[in-house]
C-alpha cells in the first residue's frame, strides 16, 4: 500500500506518519510511505498512491491542488485533509474526500478513519470474471451498479457500460459481495454505493427507477441507513 | 325479523358507547372512521351471536366482555389488564342499568314489571332508557378513573342532557301506557326515542372529536411558539457570539503586537498563554453555516455546563441548503431528546457528525443513553410522561426532512448503551 503525506510543519508532519505507521504496523499492512514537507516534491514524482494524507494550508502548492492530481493519477485514492481550525472548505467538497482531520489530531478518529479506508480499499479492488458471449471480462466489483436477471440472462449495468452475462442470477450474486450489494427484489441486486434516491418504496440509480419488494422495505431500510452511518 | 334488527341496532350504538369510553381513558390506534369499521364488525359478530343463542343471558354476558375487549385492542392503547377490568365492569353496569330501568318505569308509570315484553314499541323504549342510564354511568366512571391521557375532560353541565333524555323517556312510556294511543303513535314516540337515545351518543362523540382537534392544533400553536423562540434565542446568541469573536480577534492582534516589541523569555510563554486562551473563543465551531455554528456552539455550552462529552465533526458538509428555521427544527428537536438521554446516563457523551454519501447529505447524532427507548409500532414513544406533547419533536423532524427528500432512522445499542439517530436529505 502506496500512502502519501504532505504537511509543511515538520513537527505535524512527523507525528502523523508515527500513528500510520503504527496502525499499519498493528494491523500487518505493508506500507510505503512517502512524506514530504514540500506538495512540488509530490508533483514532480508523478506516483500513485493509495491514500493521500494532506494538509490543506501549504505555502507554493495548497492541498486541494495537489489531491486533484493525485485523483487524477489514480481515482481510487483515500484523501484524508488536514486542516488548522476545522474550517469549511467548499471547493474541496466535490473531491469526495474521505475525512477530515482537525488539528490538533484526535488519534481515535484517525484510527477509524483508517479503519473505515481500508474497509473500502479492500472492496474496490475486488475484481470480477464475467462471461459475455463466451469471452471473459475482468470488472472491479465497485463498478457494478446494479444486475437485473432477465431471461436466462443477466443484464449487469457498470461504470463502464453493460454488459449481458448469461448463467444463474442467484449464482452470479453469490459471487458479490453482500457488504454493499443489496437484493431489493427477485431480479434486482442493487450497489448501495450508486443509489441517488431513495424514499421507502422505491430507489433510483441514476435515472433508473426500481422497486423495493413490498416484504423487504422495512429490512431496507434499517440496510440503508446502516450504509449511510458507515460511510 | 324487527326484533333481530333492533338487536343489531342495539349493538351498533353499544359500540358508539365503548368508543366514547374507551377515547376518555385512552389514546386511539387508528383513525375515526377506521375505529367505528373495526367496532362495527366485531360488535356485529356479538349480534349474530346474541341472534344465534336465542339471547341467553349468561352467554350474551360473556360475549360482552369479549367484544369489548377486542375493541379496544384493536383500536385503543390501554393495557390489557385495565381493559377486561373495564370489560366486566361495564358489562355489571349494562345489565344493572337494564334492571334498573325496568324497576324504575313500572314504578314511575305505574305498570306491569314484564310491560316491556308486551310490545316492540315498548321494547325500544325501554331500550332506549337503559342504555342511556349505561351511557351516564359509563362517562361518570370514565370522569373517575386515572387517565393514561389528559385529553377531553366532559363538563359538568353536558351530563344534564343524558339525565334530562332518560325523564322524557319515561314520561313517554307512561304516556304510551297509560293513554289509549293509535298505533301510529305508539309507533312514532319508540321511533322518537330511539332517534333522541342516537342523538345523544352523536353529541358526545361531536363533542369530543371537537375538543380532540383544539387540543391537537394548540399543541402544534406551542410548537410553533417554541420554534420561534429558538430562533430568536439564536439569532441573539450569533450576536453576541460575533461580538465576543470580533473581541478576542482584536485581543490577539494587540497581544501579537506585544510580542513583537517583547524580549523577555517569561513574558512571551505568558502571551502565548493568552492567545490560546483566546483561541477558545473563536474556534468552537467555523463550519460557513452561521446558523449551524449558532447551534453548535449553544449545544457545546450546554453539555459542558453539564459535563457531557460533545464532539461534532461538521466539516464533510455544512447543510448550507437547510433553510435556517429547518435546520433549528431539526438540530435542536435530536439533540434536546440526546441532552436529556445523555445527562442521565453515566459515560455521558455526544457526537455529530455530517457527512456527504451518494447524492444525499447525512447527519448522524449518537449519545450515551442507558435504557432502550420506548417503541410502540416500530415508532419511537417518549419516555416522559406527556407523551401527547413530546411525540411532536420527532414528528416535526420527519416533516422537515420530507422536505429535503429525506427520511431518518434510529438505532439503539443494547451493549454500548448508545441511542443514535440517522438523517439523510438533499
Amino acid at each position: 500500500m502506496k500512502i502519501v503525506i504532505c504537511d509543511d510543519d515538520k513537527v505535524n508532519l512527523n507525528q502523523v506518519k508515527l500513528h500510520i505507521e503504527e496502525y499499519m504496523k498493528e494491523h500487518y499492512i505493508d506500507a510505503d510511505f512517502f512524506s514530504t514537507t514540500s506538495p512540488k516534491k509530490i508533483l514532480d514524482c508523478g506516483e500513485a498512491f493509495d491514500i493521500a494524507f494532506l494538509d490543506i494550508q501549504m505555502p507554493e502548492i495548497d492541498g486541494i491542488t495537489l489531491a486533484r492530481e493525485l485523483k487524477k493519477r489514480n481515482r481510487k485514492t483515500i484523501l484524508f485533509f488536514v486542516t488548522a481550525f476545522g474550517d469549511y472548505q467548499d471547493d474541496a467538497m466535490n473531491l469526495n474526500i474521505f475525512r477530515f482531520f482537525v488539528k490538533p489530531f484526535n488519534i481515535e478518529r484517525l484510527y477509524s478513519g483508517l479503519d473505515k479506508a481500508i474497509a473500502y480499499l479492500d472492496q474496490s479492488y475486488i475484481d470480477i470474471y464475467l462471461e459475455e458471449e463466451s469471452r471473459y471480462i475482468k470488472l472491479p466489483v465497485d463498478s457494478i451498479k446494479y444486475i437485473r436477471r432477465e431471461n436466462r440472462r443477466n443484464a449487469v449495468f457498470t461504470v463502464n457500460g453493460n454488459y449481458n452475462v448469461s448463467g444463474d442470477f442467484h449464482e452470479l450474486i453469490d459471487r458479490l459481495p453482500n457488504t454493499f450489494f443489496y437484493l431489493v427484489h427477485k431480479s434486482f441486486y442493487v450497489n448501495l454505493h450508486y443509489i441517488t434516491e431513495y424514499n421507502y418504496k422505491e430507489l433510483h440509480i441514476d435515472s433508473v427507477r426500481i422497486a423495493i419488494a413490498t416484504r423487504k422495505q422495512a429490512d431496507f431500510h434499517k440496510h440503508w441507513f446502516e450504509y449511510v452511518k458507515s460511510c | 325479523m324487527a326484533n333481530n334488527i333492533a338487536i343489531f341496532v342495539t349493538y351498533f350504538l353499544e359500540m358508539l358507547m365503548a368508543y366514547i369510553f374507551f377515547l376518555q381513558i385512552g389514546e386511539k390506534k387508528r383513525g375515526f372512521w377506521q375505529c367505528c369499521l373495526i367496532g362495527t364488525a366485531v360488535f356485529l359478530i356479538g349480534a349474530l351471536g346474541d341472534i344465534v343463542f336465542n339471547s341467553t343471558v349468561w352467554i350474551n354476558a360473556v360475549t360482552f366482555i369479549l367484544i369489548h375487549f377486542a375493541f379496544a385492542y384493536f383500536c385503543f392503547e390501554i393495557k390489557y389488564s385495565r381493559v377486561i377490568f373495564y370489560a366486566i365492569i361495564l358489562d355489571i353496569f349494562s345489565a344493572a342499568t337494564e334492571i334498573i330501568a325496568i324497576f324504575i318505569i313500572s314504578v314511575v308509570t305505574n305498570t306491569e314489571i314484564t310491560a316491556y315484553t308486551s310490545s316492540i314499541n315498548f321494547l325500544i323504549i325501554d331500550a332506549a332508557i337503559s342504555k342511556t342510564l349505561y351511557f351516564l354511568t359509563c362517562l361518570i366512571l370514565s370522569s373517575l378513573v386515572k387517565k393514561d391521557k389528559i385529553n377531553v375532560r366532559i363538563p359538568v353541565s353536558l351530563y344534564f342532557y343524558p339525565i334530562v333524555v332518560v325523564f322524557t323517556f319515561i314520561v313517554l312510556w307512561g304516556i304510551c301506557a297509560n293513554y289509549n294511543l293509535s298505533g301510529a303513535y305508539k309507533i312514532l314516540i319508540s321511533s322518537a326515542s330511539a332517534l333522541l337515545f342516537f342523538s345523544t351518543i352523536t353529541l358526545f362523540i361531536v363533542y369530543q372529536r371537537n375538543v380532540d382537534k383544539e387540543n391537537r392544533y394548540l399543541i402544534l400553536e406551542n410548537e410553533i411558539r417554541k420554534e420561534k423562540t429558538d430562533k430568536n434565542y439564536y439569532s441573539i446568541l450569533e450576536h453576541q457570539n460575533k461580538e465576543l469573536m470580533l473581541y478576542a480577534h482584536d485581543a490577539k492582534n494587540h497581544l501579537n503586537a506585544i510580542k513583537a516589541l517583547n524580549k523577555n523569555e517569561q513574558i512571551d510563554e505568558y502571551l502565548t498563554q493568552m492567545t490560546n486562551e483566546l483561541q477558545q473563543y473563536s474556534n468552537t465551531c467555523h463550519s460557513g453555516n452561521r446558523t449551524l455554528d449558532v447551534i453548535i456552539s449553544k449545544y457545546a455550552t450546554e453539555c459542558e455546563v453539564k459535563n457531557i462529552r460533545f464532539d461534532f465533526s461538521v466539516e464533510m458538509s455544512n447543510l448550507s441548503q437547510v433553510n435556517d428555521y429547518d435546520l433549528v427544527t431539526i438540530l435542536s428537536n435530536i439533540l434536546d431528546n440526546a441532552v436529556e438521554a445523555a445527562e442521565e446516563s453515566d459515560e455521558k457523551f455526544i457526537t455529530l457528525t455530517t457527512n456527504k454519501v451518494n447524492t444525499y447529505e447525512s447527519v448522524v447524532v449518537s449519545n450515551s443513553c442507558v435504557s432502550p427507548p420506548n417503541v410502540a409500532d416500530g415508532r419511537l414513544k417518549t419516555t416522559k410522561g406527556d407523551s401527547q406533547r413530546h411525540g411532536f419533536g420527532l414528528k416535526s423532524v420527519i416533516k422537515v426532512l420530507k422536505k429535503y427528500n429525506g427520511d431518518l432512522d434510529w438505532e439503539y445499542d443494547e451493549e454500548a448503551r448508545e441511542f443514535s439517530v440517522t438523517m439523510i436529505l438533499k
